[in-house]
């Protein structure tokens, strides 16, 4: 989180020395955002899993990050009235993770995460002379894939049926959002927000992480509780799983704005 | 201004191409493999230290794969466009008994899987794809010897 702070007081202040009004208009966006899931939950699958293979295990792993840097692209509508302001934001952006762990027999895992964003904001804002401050609320479809490979000593990956952990899992994790942004311009043309959103989850409901093509001794969840998930004959443990709400959480963005029309 | 505009539209451009999670990849695999193939099965041990050496000797047959297979006197149908109906045999007695069947894929055409064909009817085998084109396609199913800890890969190598 440190250096996207240190770059948002950067933009800040150089914004601060060439600021002016902020014209209505079509802008590109750039962002990147600070995203933060239920890390807590989300670390269980490493440790669950490092636990249960710790005598063959070269050294620990934690598969799943609780945190990622998401950059994105996007087109903004701004019109300006005045002292107010609206904003209507569309983005997409991505975000990957890559970690393996290694048996003392060559064996070992490959799992391969990816996080896709598509988010639209609508901004409400008061003009200060260059700052713009106000409130941010939307929506975002969060589309999460998780590929889980066994690795072999010739360098060989297998995505197949040999281990139950092997699979293709998927989930997507819509989510309300809701927070503050603050920014300056630059010219006519160039825009800095910050934004700082929190999910608002309408449904406590948890869908766990699926492989939906494939299903092995019953078992078709990404899990979270490695030793449960191995214990669990029928495949009805849920309560296992990875889900869909423990890639939902706050975000924090910092963008450039530059008006086209 | 057109630089600009040429970032909007890559923008849009790149946003559409994103909406899709799961991708369509499946069905284009599965377009590909229709048609009869020549499968030549091949297996390889791997050991510990990364050495593979080939084990027992090759097996050549025919495949076919297709929406609708004859498979002992019945017809498999399956009209999805993202499975088939599949068969492997003795290209000398083509009218012979058949194993059939329904195999599948994801979206990204990484794996192929052979629907229910487990120990029981929620159990599917997973075969990794290596390699995949129109004329050449090979898939990768793992399994271990026990008594030496080796990982032994099976190979279907289908050609026309």
């Amino acid at each position: 989180m440190r250096p996207l702070s240190v770059a948002a007081a950067v933009l800040l202040a150089t914004a601060l020395l060439t600021a002016s009004a902020q014209p209505s208009g079509i802008y590109v966006i750039g962002a990147y955002s600070r995203a933060q899931y239920d890390g807590d939950r989300l670390s269980e699958l490493g440790t669950t899993y490092s636990t249960t293979f710790a005598d063959v295990l070269v050294a620990p792993v934690d598969f799943l990050p609780g945190e990622q840097m998401i950059p994105s692209l996007g087109v903004t509508g701004r019109l300006n009235v005045g002292f107010l302001a609206g904003g209507l934001t569309y983005q997409v952006g991505q975000a990957t993770s890559d970690v393996s762990s290694a048996f003392a027999n060559g064996r070992g895992n490959r799992v391969q995460s990816r996080v896709r964003d598509h988010v639209v904001t609508i901004d409400m804002t008061g003009q200060f002379g260059p700052v713009v401050v106000g409130g941010s609320f939307g929506g975002m479809f969060r589309g999460v894939r998780v590929e889980v490979a066994t690795t072999y000593p010739d360098g060989a990956e297998s995505l197949g049926s040999e281990f139950v952990f092997n699979g293709v899992y998927t989930t997507s994790s819509p989510a309300f959002e809701a927070g503050v942004l603050a920014g300056v311009t630059l010219g006519d043309r160039v825009f800095i927000p910050v934004r700082l959103l929190f999910p608002v989850d309408v449904s406590q409901d948890r869908l766990p992480v699926t492989d939906f093509d494939a299903s092995r001794n019953g078992k078709n969840y990404l899990p979270r509780l490695f030793d449960r998930f191995l214990a669990d004959p029928t495949g009805r443990d849920d309560n296992a799983a990875v889900s869909d709400r423990d890639y939902v959480g706050p975000r924090l963005q910092i963008g450039v704005e530059l008006r086209i029309l | 201004m057109r630089p600009l505009l040429f970032a909007l539209a890559f923008l849009l451009v790149a946003g559409c191409d994103t909406l899709s999670t799961t991708g369509s990849g499946g069905a284009a695999l599965m377009s590909r493999l229709d048609g009869t193939w020549t499968r030549t099965v091949t297996m390889e041990r791997i050991r510990p230290d990364g050495s593979v050496t080939p084990e027992g000797t090759p097996r050549v047959d025919a495949y076919e794969v297709a929406r609708q297979v004859e498979c002992n006197t019945t017809f498999i149908n399956n009209a999805g466009e993202d499975d088939r109906v599949a068969v492997a045999y003795e290209p000398t007695a083509p009218r012979g008994p058949r194993d059939c069947f329904v195999i599948t894929s994801d979206g990204t055409a990484s794996r192929l899987i052979f629907i229910g064909e487990g120990a029981s009817i929620v159990d599917d085998v997973v075969a990794t794809i290596e390699e995949d084109s129109d004329s050449r396609q090979v898939w990768a199913f793992y399994a271990f010897d026990s008594a030496t800890g080796d990982a032994i890969r099976t190979l279907w190598t289908l050609t026309r």
